[in-house]
């Protein structure tokens, strides 16, 4: 701007200097004639007629200026030619005008009758010097010299034919013409323009060398002057400057290639104000700190006031340029435009347009200069170009936060109050294929805010992929502490980088094959502090998949912490099965490392099918979950509080256990009608309650209690059955050992369907370690009971003819002990309607061998008279009946 | 006048052409001035570097001789005009001065040669125009004559600049074949004038203007020209109007197709051929020549709409079976705290949220072409693209202009339709928007239907006077339903607790509650949360002391239902008073996290010990 300014000053000066120095010229001409006529008369080189000679001393006398001269030469049709010629003005001794030759032309009919009256005025060799009482160097340096012109007066016009000088070095052109502004001639008064040059010649003097020191700026300026005749001004000069170069040390500037033009009306005293236009141009501009502007070109609309020489900012009124580009603080814009305007000062509107990396970008300010404040709008696109050159001066490689692919827009202000202190900017923002923090964002946008220290982005719409979030994001640049709030949908997995290792670790084991889950989170940290974090997020998905587990859907809200991850409820659903229910897991903070557990709580109330999430249950839990395979989802109700290694005050556990099953259930492939049972641990104490099985068509009750640890863990347990089918329940235990052994499943046999209606009641109760099943102590009793229990056919087959004599066993009865290896049967009794077996023994639970006695007593329970006979003979016998069972299960052995 | 030391007089003054003639190859040249610039004639014809030829000028109208000395007087001392080489004179500079125009003359023509260089000094002979005279000069001239060509011609090709330009036109080649003109208007707001009438964009045109002044010559092609030239068959031609000027430049065929910023290219007028280098553009963003291929796009104004928001007076949203919703300014002095709009319910209105509108009105000034869709639909067109049952229908109305003929009379309304339409090909997943009675049709971001719901609860005033003018919160209360439990009981004497902080939240948020959205038009018992209807979590009573008479005070409860936070910014609140579902401001959610969760919350881990 400084450039334009000082292009302006001089244009402006050089035009009022021009239009002065040639009226100057003319007149000082004119009154040299006038004494150059005397001196004719005086030298009497030719005679001067009287009338003129009295006349142009008269004049000169009353304006006070004395001229000499050196040859002169005149012939009668009114040519004159004047050579050397010296002018001194009141109050300086010294000539301070001087030229090498005047030639005039005269009208001789006019000077015939005594009006001085120039038809042509030549000037050649002219030199203007500043007094020496008034030049800074003492001495009366020439400020204009080899001035040559050429007036041609006409009427009220003054014609220039050419008006050739040099203002110290500076070599200005000036052709056109003058309206000279009427006047009524009273020969009675001095000349005016002489006369009032003679009174301000101080004052020109030093504008003259102002105006050198002005254009000494100016590297080997060429200055053009059109003068057009003005009714109104007198003259408007049309003025054209060029230089190659112009150089200020304060304020640091450099131009190259300069060219000013501009028309400027001559301003004098009590005219208005008036507006002109004023063109430059410059190939190259170049400010301090860098600032660099190629082919630059501008237009200034001025407010020029009457009697005002000098710059002074207010005579600007509005400032249009544009260039090719402009580089600041190392950074490069192509084609700028740059408007300002002013409607009075010091405020200013600016308006500035430009390429910045190839992307459009504007910005409308409205500035106060004295206050050094300005309120900017900026609107267009930030081109992805910008990300380097603003990291390098930042020292930050900000393609580590946001990496653009396409120009972002920007629509926003910025407001810098006293002294060019940033207050505050706030915009809109759209992008799109961005990468912010290493997540890649299909687009964005959103509102944008900036005061100082706080950072808020709202209303943001970020799209990743075909899903798209909502929300918000606030941050204290000097904390570094940030917050976001979204909400909407995204795959989880796409934002990790944004979040912790649990985050990945966490939604690592989900899969959304349909849409993206929804979210609403609220997440709150400090960059470069993690452990700050602090998240709430609200989840819900549709068909989603947990480590390859398909769900139906699943809704959660969570609470996360480095140190805790909060599952405040939690429902999820797979077929008709659902679960719900909330979580605690606390971890010891470790951000480095993996997490270290200190606890973990949970309440869940489940109907789900737990067959396809056994597998995922873990290398502990899982093979206890494994062998239990429901028919029909269990209903579970489940509450745990778990001590992690982490947890200073030790490994506690507590386990509260619901199960129940209405359907078939299988443990181990051992079939049950139906199952429920209640688990209660506290830490090594576990306790079995209100167990109720189904099993071979009667129920299985019954409880225990688990204590100790290691070796020592014992097993308390109370369990019975009644009513249970033999038949169902032998070929649940053939089909379950047919299954252990690898083997099909043997057919039914006509001895199990014949047991069918046998029912099976059986009870224990014992102790022992868990670890050791030969340590167990108690007791039991076993009943069968059952029409088709037991037949012995005591006639071989005659017995199918004399009925009476086959031995029916409806009943067998034991109690047994349960003494570590053995279990001892005192007392085995067997009965019948007309039969009875009574036996004792010992089976070897390790070696699975028998020891038994039994007596029969056949027909003993006979009611039948047969039967009673058969009894009363037989009876005496029964020691013949007495027989031994011993080998093993496996190879029993029976003898007498 | 044999005393002056300047060589030439009024026959520089003027000058209009020049020629200089050099015994050097390649060093002639003819300049010409045409109005105010300066061309190179000979050898090519191309604008002349102005500084160039201006300091060509200047030194013949400073030219001064340290003497001279009379041609008449050589052959008395022995000499001819060889001797100082003005016999075959190294340049001759002929220039015309003058002319009808300004002299009423004929062009006075004035030749000078130039001859040698004299044995000492810097300095040379040079041979006055009428051969009389001998004057010896500073050498200046004829370096400053002797510049070659490429110094001596503008590497410029258009020089209007921006701020002077008036118009751009701009023709394409055949298939487009596309005649575009565009005008600075009133304001220096640009419009198309053809093929449309739309508005332009004032900052592309300026930036398009200006990358325009920015083309350089690059090099002037002498052999092996294009055929066809670019002004024969230009694919591009550019013209720009200035004051009382104006410039074409035809663009032709890339130079190479490994140099995909070069054109072959002339100007108007001028018969040079030569080759152009355009900057290449910023990523994802087109280069001038897309940009002025595509102006009839690129260089529109890409708002849909063209209003003033604080005009507005009356909006009305219509939508497919739903009610048309209208929302209405209020006239100047309305009540004092109402306020400025109203929702319009038939014979019923009630408070609008007047940033909700204001909101409203700022996403339809700012609404943007995302793609300048058709400017001439066919009918068909307009039934594919949603606009025969419109899905989003908005009428802005205006005041307009009370006829200057009758001042007294009622200030007309006019009204602006702006109308969104769905695809009915589901693979199209664009927005259409068009102004009714105006043929464009542009693609827009259907995201601005989150802000255009044709629902009372949308716009109604979202400030909720829960505590009257004057009232006071004297106890405070927040039951936890489910729990069975009171999470804090805050009494204005209560004594200063952990969560003091949170409660004074609560209280300042209840002194001016604000909804965020409303979910509801009505209150309900059961909100959805967590995706299932449940009943409310918790009661917030407040107990409100209202200023009575004789300085009296007598107190009432006030209670809000809230449920589970359900969001990050989400939390559900229930009032029978306003008879509204909503959800809270977000200091309010944290204040309510703060205090049914905060005793859970173990806080930040504490730093760990740097090794």
């Amino acid at each position: 701007m400084k450039a334009h300014h000082l292009a302006w000053a001089g244009c402006k000066w050089l035009a009022r200097t021009v239009g002065t120095l040639a009226l100057w010229t003319l007149w000082l001409a004119l009154g040299i004639l006038l004494a150059a006529q005397v001196y004719v008369a005086c030298t009497n080189t030719l005679e001067v007629p009287a009338f003129a000679q009295r006349a142009i001393e008269r004049r000169l006398a009353l304006s006070g200026v004395r001229v000499t001269f050196g040859r002169t030469r005149f012939d009668p049709s009114g040519r004159i030619l004047i050579e050397k010629v010296g002018v001194r003005l009141p109050g300086f001794e010294e000539e301070v005008v001087t030229a090498r030759a005047i030639y005039a032309r005269l009208d001789p009919w006019a000077l015939a009758v005594g009006r001085f009256e120039p038809l042509e005025l030549r000037v050649t060799g002219m030199s203007l010097r500043v007094p020496a009482m008034l030049s800074p160097s003492g001495h009366a340096d020439e400020v204009v010299h080899d001035l040559d012109g050429d007036f041609l007066p006409r009427g009220d016009e003054l014609g220039i034919e050419y008006l050739n000088f040099r203002l110290g070095d500076v070599g200005i052109a000036a052709q056109g013409g003058l309206h000279l502004r009427h006047h009524v001639e009273d020969q009675s008064k001095p000349l005016p323009l002489v006369e009032f040059l003679a009174r301000n010649y101080a004052a020109f003097s030093r504008e003259f060398a102002d105006a050198i020191e002005l254009f000494g700026v100016l590297d080997q300026p060429v200055v053009r002057v059109v003068l057009t005749p003005s009714v109104t001004h007198g003259g408007v000069a049309g003025v054209e400057v060029m230089a190659r170069g112009l150089k200020l040390a304060r304020p640091a500037l450099q131009v190259a290639g300069l060219r000013a033009s501009g028309e400027f009306p001559f301003p004098s005293p009590g005219d208005p104000p008036a507006t002109t236009e004023f063109e430059f141009s410059a190939d190259e501009l170049k400010l301090s700190q860098g600032t660099t502007a190629h082919r630059v070109a501008g237009r200034l609309d001025v407010r020029l006031s009457p009697g005002r020489f000098r710059f002074e900012p207010g005579v600007f009124r509005k400032i249009e340029c544009s260039a090719a580009d402009l580089s600041v603080a190392g950074v490069t814009v192509q084609a700028p435009v740059i408007a300002l305007a002013s409607d009075a000062l010091p405020r200013v509107r600016a308006r500035v347009l430009a390429l910045l990396f190839g992307a459009p970008l504007s910005i409308r300010a409205d500035v106060d200069l004295d206050a050094r404040s300005a309120t900017a709008r900026i609107a267009g696109l930030l081109s992805p170009g910008l990300i380097d050159p603003l990291g390098a001066r930042l020292k930050r490689d900000l393609r580590k936060y946001v990496d653009l692919a396409e120009p972002m827009a920007v629509d926003g202000t910025a407001e810098f109050t006293a002294g060019w202190k940033f207050a505050r900017a706030s915009g809109r923002l759209a992008a799109t294929g961005l990468t912010i923090r290493g997540v890649r964002i299909a687009g964005a946008r959103g509102r944008v805010e900036f005061a100082g220290r706080r950072l808020a982005a709202s209303a943001l719409v970020v799209r990743f992929g075909e899903n798209t979030v909502l929300g918000s994001y606030e941050e204290n640049l000097a904390t570094r502490d940030y917050r976001f709030l979204a909400a909407g949908r995204s795959e989880p997995l796409a934002i990790s980088p944004w979040v912790l290792s649990w985050w990945t670790d966490l939604v690592g084991k989900f899969a959304f094959p349909g849409a993206a889950p929804g979210a609403s989170v609220d997440a709150r940290s400090c960059w470069g502090e993690p452990r700050k974090a602090a998240v709430f997020l609200a989840v819900q998905s549709d068909a989603l998949a947990y480590r390859g587990v398909a769900c139906d859907w699943l809704r959660g809200r969570l609470f996360i912490r480095p140190t805790l991850t909060d599952g405040l409820e939690f429902q999820v659903a797979r077929g008709a099965g659902s679960a719900r229910g909330s979580f605690a897991i606390a971890r010891r903070y470790a951000p480095d490392g993996p997490a270290v557990l200190r606890r973990v709580d949970f309440d869940v109330v489940s109907t789900l099918d737990l067959a396809p999430f056994t597998p995922l249950a873990g290398p502990k839990v899982g093979p206890v979950l494994e062998p239990f395979v429901f028919v029909e989802p269990p209903s579970i109700k489940a509450e745990a509080h778990i001590d992690g290694p982490a947890e200073p005050a030790g490994g506690h556990r507590t386990l509260h256990v619901e199960v129940s099953s209405p359907g078939p259930f299988r443990y181990h492939d051992f079939p049950f009608q139906q199952v429920a049972f209640v688990v209660d641990e506290n830490d090594d104490r576990i306790a079995i309650r209100k167990v109720d099985l189904g099993l071979a068509g009667g129920e299985v009750s019954g409880q225990a209690m688990v204590w100790g640890t290691g070796p020592a863990q014992r097993l308390n347990f109370s369990a019975s059955l009644k009513g249970a089918s033999l038949g169902q329940t032998i070929t649940a235990v053939n089909a379950y050992t047919a299954v252990h052994n690898r083997r099909p499943a043997p057919p039914v046999s006509d001895f199990v369907r014949a047991k069918a209606n046998v029912r099976l009641d059986l009870s224990a109760e014992a102790e022992g370690e868990c670890k050791n099943l030969l340590s167990f102590k108690g007791t039991g009793s076993a009943k069968l009971q059952g029409p088709e229990l037991g037949e012995v056919h005591m006639l071989g087959l005659l017995s199918e003819l004399f009925k009476f004599t086959l031995l029916h066993f409806t009943t067998a009865q034991a109690d047994f002990q349960i003494d570590g290896p053995r279990l001892i049967f005192p007392d085995v009794e067997i009965t019948g309607a007309n039969s009875g077996i009574k036996a004792q023994g010992t089976y070897g639970l390790d070696k699975h061998d028998l020891d038994f006695k039994a007596k029969v007593y056949p027909f003993g329970k006979s009611k039948s008279l047969p039967g009673e006979l058969m009894s009363g003979v037989l009876n005496p016998l029964s020691q013949i009946f007495e027989v031994k069972l011993t080998g093993t299960v496996a190879k029993p052995s029976w003898s007498l | 006048m044999d005393i002056r030391h300047r060589v030439l007089g009024a026959e520089a003054a003027d000058i209009r052409s020049l020629e200089v003639v050099s015994a050097v190859p390649g060093g002639s040249y003819s300049l010409e001035s045409r109005g105010e610039n300066w061309f190179l004639t000979r050898p090519i014809d191309w604008r002349a570097n102005a500084q160039a030829v201006r300091r060509i000028i200047n030194d013949l109208q400073f030219l001064d001789h340290v003497t001279s000395f009379s041609v008449a007087d050589l052959a008395k001392n022995g000499q001819t005009l060889a001797d100082y080489g003005l016999a075959q004179p190294k340049l001759t500079i002929t220039f015309t001065s003058g002319g009808p125009d300004t002299t009423g003359g004929p062009p006075v023509t004035t030749t000078l040669r130039i001859g040698s260089n004299t044995e000492v000094g810097q300095r040379l002979y040079l041979l006055s125009s009428d051969g009389d005279r001998i004057h010896v000069v500073e050498r200046g001239l004829a370096d400053d004559l002797a510049l070659p060509i490429d110094q001596l011609r503008d590497d410029t090709l258009l020089t209007i600049p921006v701020f002077e330009a008036s118009s751009l036109n701009l023709q394409t080649a055949a298939p487009a074949d596309v005649h575009i003109r565009i005008t600075r208007g009133e304001g220096g707001r640009w419009s198309f004038e053809t093929p449309i009438l739309a508005r332009a964009s004032k900052d592309a045109m300026e930036l398009a203007i200006n990358g325009l002044d920015a083309i350089r010559v690059k090099d002037f092609v002498a052999t092996s020209p294009p055929i066809p030239l670019p002004s024969a068959a230009p694919t591009l031609r550019v013209t720009i109007e200035g004051r009382n000027r104006h410039e074409t430049l035809y663009l032709g065929q890339r130079v190479a197709p490994d140099r995909p910023n070069e054109y072959y290219a002339q100007l108007e007028g001028r018969s040079a051929l030569l080759t152009v280098s355009i900057p290449p553009p910023a990523a994802g963003a087109p280069s001038l020549v897309e940009t002025l291929r595509n102006a009839q796009d690129s260089l529109r104004d890409q708002h849909v709409l063209d209003f003033d928001p604080a005009a507005v007076n009356v909006i009305t949203l219509s939508a497919p079976n739903q009610p048309d919703l209208t929302l209405q300014r209020l006239e100047a002095g309305a009540a004092a705290g109402a306020s400025r709009w109203r929702i319009v319910l038939g014979p019923q209105t009630m408070p609008a949220d007047a940033a909700a509108v204001q909101h409203l009105l700022d996403q339809l000034s700012l609404l943007s072409a995302l793609r300048f869709q058709s400017d001439a639909p066919q009918a068909s067109d307009l039934e594919n693209w949603g606009f025969n049952r419109p899905e989003l229908q908005i009428a802005l109305t205006v005041p307009g202009q009370r006829p200057a003929f009758d001042p007294q009379s009622p200030v007309p309304n006019s009204q602006l339709v702006l109308q969104f339409g769905l695809p009915t090909d589901r693979a199209d997943r664009s927005t259409y928007a068009r102004v009714a009675n105006a043929p464009y049709v542009y693609a827009v971001d259907p995201e601005i239907f989150r802000d255009t719901i044709v629902a009372p609860r949308a716009w109604r005033e979202r400030l909720l006077p829960f505590l009257p003018a004057g009232a006071k919160i004297v106890a405070l209360k927040l039951s936890d339903i489910e729990a069975g439990r009171e999470v804090f009981d805050w009494g204005a004497d209560a004594v200063a607790s952990p969560s003091a902080a949170a409660i004074q939240v609560v209280r300042e948020q209840l002194r001016a509650l604000r909804a965020v959205r409303f979910v509801k038009d009505g209150f309900a018992d059961r909100v959805t949360v967590a995706g299932e209807d449940r009943p409310w979590r918790y009661r917030l009573d407040a107990t409100i002391a209202l200023p009575g008479g004789a300085g009296a005070e007598h107190t009432a409860i006030s209670t809000l239902w809230i449920a589970d936070r359900s969001g990050g910014s989400e939390q559900l609140a229930g009032s029978h008073d306003f008879n509204a579902v909503f959800v809270l401001a977000q200091p309010m959610v944290d204040a309510l996290w703060t205090l049914t969760y905060g005793a859970r919350d173990p806080g930040p881990p504490p730093p760990l010990p740097h090794p």
